[in-house]
């Protein structure tokens, strides 16, 4: 047997090193910090959601003039736009994308917040990032920039979570252009078995359509 | 539990269901960190720095995904985003070409102990233990590695030839 499949065969044999048990302490703490606290980024998310949709309610109610409720949106769409830019840490990207997927949820999509999850889905090498922007952008299945960038992203992207995740949209979409990437996709060699078989299961469902 | 009940109980922010997480991989994703940085104190860092990033982005994932190997990959990054800030890859690319040779390796026959071969590859100098661990423990492609450091591919594929021929001389394979 060669020595290289010696280490595969036995990589597991490899992990023989324990992590301390008072690390584990140190890391409960930090976690309820992080996550678990009133700062931490998911109730905070929830904070601004039900906080817009407390203004939105209030402003319903009063019967305020529609340019000042349209004033705040343009407002809070600029920020988001500011927050999604590359120089931006991936955890800040990460809130403003989450941010817009809760608003999108009551509002029309906008075009230049698009523009900056297509920049992401092109550029941004962070995958979670491009796996949180895909899955704003279903959001909107009926806009064709949106598939047109879906099918595009499929066609480059080679993180297999991120293609994973394209695999699941296109199917979703029923978007049969994606068909020759899908193919691609299996014909690569450095494809991971397990985005194969995704791609084939798509490939298989499209031409059965 | 099953890793996707686990998941979704993740998504809902469980602080148990997320120590549980970490209690079943933990010991896997320091193995990872460690065989790369090869420092105990910088690889339990990073394994809490990826258990943190992972449960930031768990509400993105599918509820069936193979949360052992989401959770490596995650860790792997980590690590090399640790090396890449500590900027220890700077001059990786400095090493002179190798001539291109048949990357299929001899079929040897040989007996070897995961003890032995462990310590063999802790002994490798840092460019190249990162470079086999990726390659072979890690199934990353050349290209991907090339990538994550920010390195051109031919100097990571010289870079494992030489990482390989100086585990074969620690195991004595060849001399």
């Amino acid at each position: 047997m060669s020595l290289e499949k010696y280490i595969r065969q036995n990589r597991s044999k490899l992990d023989d090193k324990r992590m301390p048990d008072y690390r584990d302490h140190e890391f409960e703490a930090r976690l309820k910090s992080e996550l678990h606290h009133s700062a931490q980024p998911i109730q905070r998310k929830r904070l601004w959601a039900l906080s817009i949709a407390a203004t939105i309610v209030a402003i319903v109610a009063v019967g305020a003039v529609f340019t000042i409720d349209r004033m705040e949106e343009i407002e809070r769409r600029d920020q988001l736009v500011v927050a999604l830019g590359e120089d931006q840490t991936n955890s800040t990207r990460l809130e403003a994308i989450y941010e817009i997927e809760d608003l999108s949820r009551r509002q029309k999509e906008d075009e230049q917040i698009l523009a900056a999850f297509f920049k992401i889905l092109k550029d941004d090498s962070d995958s979670n990032s491009k796996i949180a922007v895909i899955d704003a952008l279903m959001a909107f299945p009926e806009n064709e920039a949106v598939r047109e960038n879906i099918i595009e992203a499929l066609a480059t992207e080679k993180e297999p979570l991120v293609q994973l995740k394209l695999i699941k949209s296109v199917t979703i979409l029923r978007e049969r252009r994606a068909e020759e990437s899908l193919q691609e996709i299996i014909n690569d060699t450095e494809t991971l078995p397990v985005v194969k078989e995704n791609a084939h299961a798509t490939l298989a469902m499209l031409n059965n359509k | 539990m099953e890793d996707s009940t686990l998941i979704q109980a993740c998504k809902n922010n469980s602080l148990r269901a997320q120590m549980q997480v970490y209690q079943l991989h933990k010991d896997m994703m320091y193995n990872a960190s460690y065989r790369i940085l090869g420092d105990s104190e910088d690889a339990q860092d990073t394994v809490h720095d990826a258990f943190i990033k992972a449960f930031k982005a768990i509400v993105n994932v599918d509820d069936n995904l193979n949360l052992g190997a989401w959770l490596r990959r995650i860790v792997v990054n980590c690590s090399l985003d640790f090396l890449k800030k500590h900027k220890r890859i700077v001059r990786w690319d400095v090493s002179i070409d190798l001539e291109d040779e048949d990357e299929t390796e001899a079929m040897e026959d040989i007996t070897l102990k995961a003890e032995v071969v462990k310590r063999a590859i802790n002994r490798l100098n840092e460019r190249s233990r990162i470079t086999l661990v990726l390659y072979l423990i890690e199934d990353y492609t050349h290209k991907e590695i090339a990538q994550q450091l920010g390195l051109k591919e031919s100097t990571v594929r010289n870079q494992y030839r030489r990482g390989k021929m100086q585990l074969q001389r620690e195991l004595n394979i060849i001399h």
